[in-house]
């Protein structure tokens, strides 16, 4: 293989490419890179995976003779990343084990892992390949994210449910503390509904590399899932598992409504949550016409205030993990927050005014 | 792991050398060639020899050999009883629960336990003659020192919390402060101890009190 192309491209695609790599020193060619050069004609690749998530990710080479070779991912971009040169020319040894990087007048020789050792990428079916709107797809991670566990003993909760159906688009994401779900609406032709437990990681990975426009090209089968952006294939294995059913977690009625202005609401929490630290509670107390947010920890301190709130009922307290409270406030949308609530035992609805998301938080216990 | 059951004499030769007359053992030989011999009863074995161990075996005898120490322990086996040996996997390591630190952890998060109106100021609050467990403030304002004890407190407990006070009441602003010992359990000593000398004692279930102090409920 020796092929020849931009610097700076490359310094960009090998670092796309890197994501998917693995450090685990169990697997070493999983730390590197594939590099394919077929010929000047078609895009090259660059391929990594860490046998959970991969990435094949499309560059242009001018090819002069064309091969593969595995580089040590962190090495290449490290050397590439620091070349002052343009253009940047590299070249595998024929005898293997070996690639040489030469930009201007430096030389740099890579040992490389053997290709035949890089695992076996999926493939992606284009018959089953179809787009759905990127804004929405991104939009809906963003919001349901948080709210993943990432605790490794219940796989099921380390992803998000991801429900395609013709019009609709639904994820949702619990760690058995909060649940987020977020609804969209589809105008994409749907062939067939998809229903997947997705890693976190790769709907992380899929919403960085969703930066430009155009829309998200998806495919799935039994085993794994794949997004395609720009050119760039994210595959990953689906969580296999049953996620709990969500849609009956969701309380049918509740005793109080209460709507309070977001912004100020996000202010008093991240002020106030300063005090609830190891687990101290952040406290939401009703009562007549005002919300009272206090918290209190041992050894550090305490903070309240208070926010005037339309509520009339009989006066009570609830408690709240402040991290877990701030997530769904900030993942809400609209100029008002409204909390839906039953007893400081039972779980609270906090959902904006704009779009069809809510988020499910369960109480803490308050002590005293 | 090979278990065997015998009725068989042990000797041991090492740093002492004991032998143990003819009577019915269980002897573990485990993968990692340590070896123990367990009696009828008791919870300890009554001989033992850690791995890496090179057992050497012939009709009647068994020779447990520990060449980083010299030591041997020889079975003489006079009847098998079952001889078995089982291919296990146990990749588990044990969760160790209830460190003075975590109860402390936990009655922090449940003072309420301890006392009504309890409030905590500091934890581990150093004086002269050693930290204060839990130093805190009841319901009045009065300075209350609160010694944790995992397991049964004995007088030395008592004793020890009563030398914070000593220490706490040299500062007129301090005292008289208050002194409690919590713990599961309590010896008659310590009881008796604690009543003449004005300590309090309060009893607290480790179990409940994870279970007070765990107040994250769950969605499912």
């Amino acid at each position: 293989m020796k092929i020849h192309c931009s610097t700076e491209h490359l310094a960009e695609r090998l670092a796309t490419a890197a994501r998917a790599t693995s450090t685990r020193a169990s697997i070493q060619v999983a730390a590197g890179v594939r590099i394919t050069a077929t010929s000047s004609e078609e895009p090259g690749e660059l391929a990594a995976t860490d046998l959970e998530l991969s990435l094949r990710v499309p560059i242009e080479f001018e090819v002069e003779q064309p091969g593969s070779a595995v580089v040590p991912a962190r090495l290449a971009q490290e050397v590439v990343r620091s070349l002052r040169s343009d253009r940047v020319t590299l070249e595998a040894d024929p005898a293997g084990g070996r690639v040489q990087i030469t930009a201007g007048t430096g030389v740099y020789g890579i040992h490389t892992h053997p290709v035949d050792d890089f695992p076996k990428l999926p493939e992606i079916d284009p018959e089953r390949v179809f787009e759905v709107d990127r804004a929405a797809f991104t939009a809906t991670v963003e919001r349901v994210i948080r709210a993943t566990s990432k605790d490794e003993s219940r796989p099921v909760l380390t992803g998000a449910l991801l429900q395609i159906e013709p019009g609709r688009l639904t994820m949702a994401a619990t760690d058995s503390y909060r649940l987020a779900v977020k609804e969209t609406v589809l105008t994409d032709e749907v062939p067939e509904p998809i229903e997947a437990i997705i890693p976190a990681r790769a709907l992380a990975e899929v919403t960085r590399l969703a930066t430009g426009s155009g829309p998200i090209s998806v495919s799935a089968d039994r085993n794994q899932i794949a997004f395609g952006v720009d050119g760039v294939w994210l595959t990953a294995r689906r969580i296999e598992g049953q996620f709990p059913n969500f849609r009956s977690l969701r309380p049918e009625g509740f005793e109080h409504e209460v709507r309070l202005p977001r912004g100020e609401l996000a202010d008093v929490v991240r002020r106030v949550g300063v005090f609830a630290r190891h687990n101290a509670p952040l406290r939401l107390g009703f009562s007549n016409g005002e919300v009272s947010i206090s918290a209190q920890t041992p050894d550090v301190g305490e903070a309240r205030e208070t926010i005037p709130a339309p509520f009339g009922g009989e006066p009570f307290e609830i408690g709240f993990n402040v991290d877990f409270l701030r997530d769904g406030i900030d993942t809400a949308s609209g100029d008002e927050i409204v909390f839906q609530l039953i007893s400081p035992l039972r779980p609270a609805v906090v959902t904006g005014t704009e779009d069809d998301f809510w988020y499910l938080i369960m109480p803490i216990r308050l002590s005293t | 792991m090979r278990v065997l059951v015998a009725h068989c004499e042990i000797g041991y030769a090492g740093r002492l050398e004991t032998r143990l007359a003819a009577g019915d053992r269980v002897v573990l030989f485990k993968e990692d060639g340590s070896v123990c011999v367990h009696a009828l009863t008791g919870a300890k074995p009554i001989n033992y020899m850690a791995g890496p161990t090179v057992i050497e075996e012939t009709e009647d005898v068994i020779r447990v050999r520990r060449p980083a120490t010299s030591e041997t322990l020889t079975i003489l086996l006079l009847n098998v009883h079952a001889d078995t040996s089982y291919p296990l996997t146990d990749d588990a390591t044990i969760e160790r629960q209830g460190r003075e630190l975590d109860l402390h952890a936990l009655l922090v998060r449940a003072l309420h336990v301890i006392e009504d109106g309890l409030v905590l100021v500091e934890r581990e609050r150093p004086t002269d003659v050693g930290p204060v467990d839990l130093y805190c403030r009841d319901a009045s304002g009065r300075v209350t020192l609160v010694e944790v004890k995992r397991v049964r407190a004995v007088a030395a407990a008592v004793e020890q919390v009563i030398r914070y006070r000593e220490q706490v009441d040299l500062t007129p602003a301090l005292a008289p402060a208050r002194a409690i010992v919590a713990a599961p359990d309590f010896a008659p000593q310590a009881r008796v101890l604690a009543a003449a000398r004005g300590v309090e004692c309060v009893v607290f279930d480790p179990e409940t009190l994870r279970g007070e102090a765990a107040p994250h409920l769950t969605l499912f």
